[in-house]
C-alpha cells in the first residue's frame, strides 16, 4: 500500500510538474502569439530600426526607475530574472542564428533515370543496331542467292533432270536454296551426264554481322561461288591439278591432302599460255597441258582476276588433317571431283557465263586421256600412296598389340603382389624365371650356329 | 551437243562438308558461357551485359547443322543472369 502511495505521489507529482512545465509553454505561446502580431507589422528599413532602437533603450531605463519605486511592494515579479527581449534585437538575433545554420547536403542525390542508367542505355543502343543489321544482313544475301537461282535457273533445268533438293523429305523438292547459315547457300542439281551432281556454293560476305561489316571495311572479304561437281568412276582419268593465284598457291599445295601427296611443284601460269599472275599445281606436266586445252586457258586468261580456284582431282580426300599426325591412318579412298571457284560478279547477268564455262570444263574433263607415261607414273604413285599407308596401319596395328601385351602383364604383376599365398607366388616366379632362361637360350642358339 | 540429262543418274542431295572460311561460333559460345556464369556468381553486371552480346554473336553466326539447344541455352542463360544480377542490386552499372 505504501508503495503504490508511493507510485502515485510520484506520478501525480510528475504531472505537475509538467503541468507547471506546460504552463510555461502556454505563457511562452501567449507571448509567440504576439511575437506573431508583431512581425505582420510591415518590415522597416534599417535606418528606422537604429532609431527605433534608441528610443526603446531610454524606455527600458524608465521603465526600470518606475519599477525600482514600486519593487518593495511586489517581490514577486523581479524584473531582472524575466529579461524580454526587446523585439527588434529578438528578429535580429534569429536572423543571424538562420544565417549560420548550414544545409548540409544530403548524401543521396536522386538522378533521373535517363541520366543515372546512362551506361545500360547505351548497351541496348548497341543490340538494337546489331540486331537492325543482322536483319538488313540477312536480308540482303538472301536475296543474292535467289537472284543467282533466278538467273540460273534455266540452264539449270536444261542440263539437270533434278534442280533444287535440299535432300530431305521422301520426295525431292524443287528449285530450293538451302541455307546453310546467314552467309552460306548451297544448290543441288543432279541428274545428267558426266557427273553424279553439281554442288553449288555460295559463300557470301557476312552482311549480318556488324563486326564482320566493321572489319570488311579494312579488309574487304568477296562473295564467292564455287562449283562442285561429283563425279563417278567412269567420269575421269588419273589426273591431279590446280590453278590458282600466286599468292594462295602455297597455301593451296599444302592445305590439299591430294595436292601434297602427288604433286610435287608450283608452276609459273606463263609456261601455260596463261596470266603470270596464275600458278599451275599438277602430278605431271601433261595432266595440266591436257586439262588446260580446249579453251579453257583462254578463259581463265580473261577471267583471271575472278578466278580463286580451279581444282580436278580423282584422288580427293579434302583437306589436309591439322595438328600432329591423327593417332589413327584411315585408308579414305579418294573422290571424283572438279572444284572451279569464282569471285561472285556483283552483276548477276554475269553469273550465268560462270556456270556455262563450269559444264563446258565437266564434259572437256570426260574426254581427257593421258599420254602412257603420264598413266603409268600416275599409277604408281597411287600405288606407292597406299602402300605407305598400310605400312602406317600395320604398323599401328603393331603399337597397339605391344600395348595390350605390357598391360596384360603389369596386371599380372599388380595380382601377383596383393596375393597372400606364399606358394603361388613362387610358383608364378619360379614360371617368369624359366620363361626369362628360354629367351637367353635361344639367343645363345643363334650365336653358336653362327659359329659353327 | 545433244540432251545431257539422264534420269537415271539423279541422286538425292546429301550434305557435303565444304571448305568454308574460318567460324569462331564455338569459341564465343564458351566466352559467353563464362561471362555469364561469372556475372552470375560474383553479381558483376558488366560480365552479364558480355555475356548477353556474346550470346547474340554466336545466334547471329549459327550455322544449321549445329545444335539449337545450344544456341538456346546460351541465350537463355545470358538474359536470366542480366536479370538476376539487376533484381539483387537495381543501382545502375557506373554509379557516380
Amino acid at each position: 500500500f505504501l508503495l503504490v502511495f508511493l507510485f502515485s505521489c510520484t506520478s501525480g507529482g510528475a504531472k505537475k510538474v509538467v503541468e507547471d512545465d506546460f504552463d510555461e509553454f502556454e505563457f511562452e505561446f501567449e507571448s509567440n502569439e504576439d511575437e506573431e502580431e508583431v512581425e505582420k507589422v510591415p518590415p522597416k528599413d534599417a535606418d528606422d530600426f537604429d532609431a527605433e532602437q534608441d528610443e526603446s533603450e531610454d524606455d527600458d531605463d524608465e521603465e526600470a526607475r518606475d519599477d525600482s519605486d514600486s519593487s518593495d511592494t511586489d517581490d514577486e515579479f523581479d524584473t531582472e530574472e524575466f529579461e524580454t527581449p526587446s523585439e527588434g534585437e529578438d528578429t535580429l538575433k534569429s536572423g543571424k542564428e538562420a544565417s549560420d545554420l548550414k544545409i548540409e547536403e544530403s548524401a543521396v542525390t536522386i538522378k533521373p533515370f535517363f541520366e543515372a542508367y546512362l551506361v545500360e542505355i547505351c548497351i541496348c543502343l548497341g543490340i538494337a543496331l546489331y540486331i537492325s543489321n543482322y536483319l538488313l544482313g540477312r536480308t540482303k544475301n538472301t536475296n543474292i542467292a535467289e537472284g543467282w537461282m533466278v538467273h540460273n535457273l534455266p540452264i539449270l533445268h536444261s542440263q539437270f533432270v533434278l534442280v533444287g533438293d535440299d535432300g530431305e523429305g521422301e520426295e525431292p523438292t524443287q528449285n530450293h536454296v538451302v541455307r546453310r547459315s546467314e552467309n552460306s547457300f548451297t544448290v543441288w542439281a543432279s541428274g545428267r551426264i558426266n557427273c553424279d551432281g553439281l554442288l553449288v556454293h555460295l559463300e557470301l560476305m557476312k552482311r549480318h554481322d556488324l563486326i564482320h561489316v566493321i572489319l570488311g571495311l579494312f579488309r574487304p572479304v568477296p562473295d564467292t561461288i564455287s562449283f562442285i561437281f561429283q563425279c563417278a568412276d567412269g567420269d575421269m582419268d588419273s589426273v591431279i591439278t590446280a590453278i590458282c593465284p600466286r599468292k594462295t598457291a602455297t597455301k593451296m599445295s599444302k592445305e590439299y591432302e591430294d595436292l601434297s601427296k602427288y604433286c610435287s611443284g608450283i608452276r609459273s601460269g606463263e609456261k601455260h599460255n596463261l596470266p603470270s599472275s596464275l600458278s599451275v599445281i599438277s602430278e605431271t606436266f601433261d595432266s595440266a597441258i591436257s586439262v588446260l586445252s580446249g579453251g579453257v586457258a583462254k578463259f581463265l586468261s580473261n577471267h583471271a582476276d575472278m578466278l580463286l580456284s580451279l581444282h580436278v582431282t580423282d584422288q580427293y580426300t579434302g583437306l589436309k588433317e591439322e595438328g600432329e599426325e591423327s593417332e589413327t591412318v584411315t585408308i579414305k579412298k579418294g573422290e571424283k571431283r572438279i572444284h572451279l571457284t569464282f569471285k561472285l560478279p556483283s552483276d548477276l547477268d554475269q553469273t550465268t557465263e560462270l556456270l556455262d564455262f563450269a559444264l563446258k570444263l565437266l564434259d572437256h574433263v570426260k574426254h581427257i586421256r593421258l599420254s602412257r607415261e603420264a598413266k603409268d607414273k600416275a599409277t604408281k604413285n597411287r600405288q606407292l600412296v597406299v602402300q605407305e599407308q598400310e605400312k602406317l596401319q600395320h604398323q599401328q596395328r603393331q603399337e597397339a598389340a605391344q600395348q595390350r601385351k605390357e598391360e596384360k602383364k603389369k596386371a599380372e604383376k599388380e595380382k601377383m603382389l596383393e596375393e597372400t599365398d606364399a606358394d603361388k607366388v613362387r610358383k608364378w616366379e619360379e614360371k617368369e624365371y624359366k620363361k626369362q632362361m628360354k629367351k637367353s637360350q635361344t639367343k645363345m642358339k643363334q650365336m653358336k650356329v653362327r659359329m659353327g | 551437243m545433244s540432251n545431257p540429262k539422264r534420269a537415271e543418274r539423279a541422286k538425292r542431295f546429301v550434305p557435303v562438308s565444304l571448305v568454308e572460311g574460318p567460324s569462331y561460333g564455338e569459341h564465343i559460345n564458351a566466352i559467353g558461357m563464362v561471362f555469364s556464369l561469372v556475372g552470375l556468381l560474383m553479381r558483376l553486371k558488366w560480365a552479364t551485359w558480355c555475356g548477353v552480346y556474346c550470346a547474340i554473336f554466336y545466334f547471329a553466326n549459327v550455322k544449321s547443322t549445329d545444335d539449337k539447344k545450344q544456341t538456346f541455352s546460351l541465350l537463355m542463360l545470358a538474359v536470366s543472369s542480366l536479370v538476376m544480377v539487376y533484381m539483387q542490386n537495381p543501382t545502375p552499372l557506373i554509379d557516380s
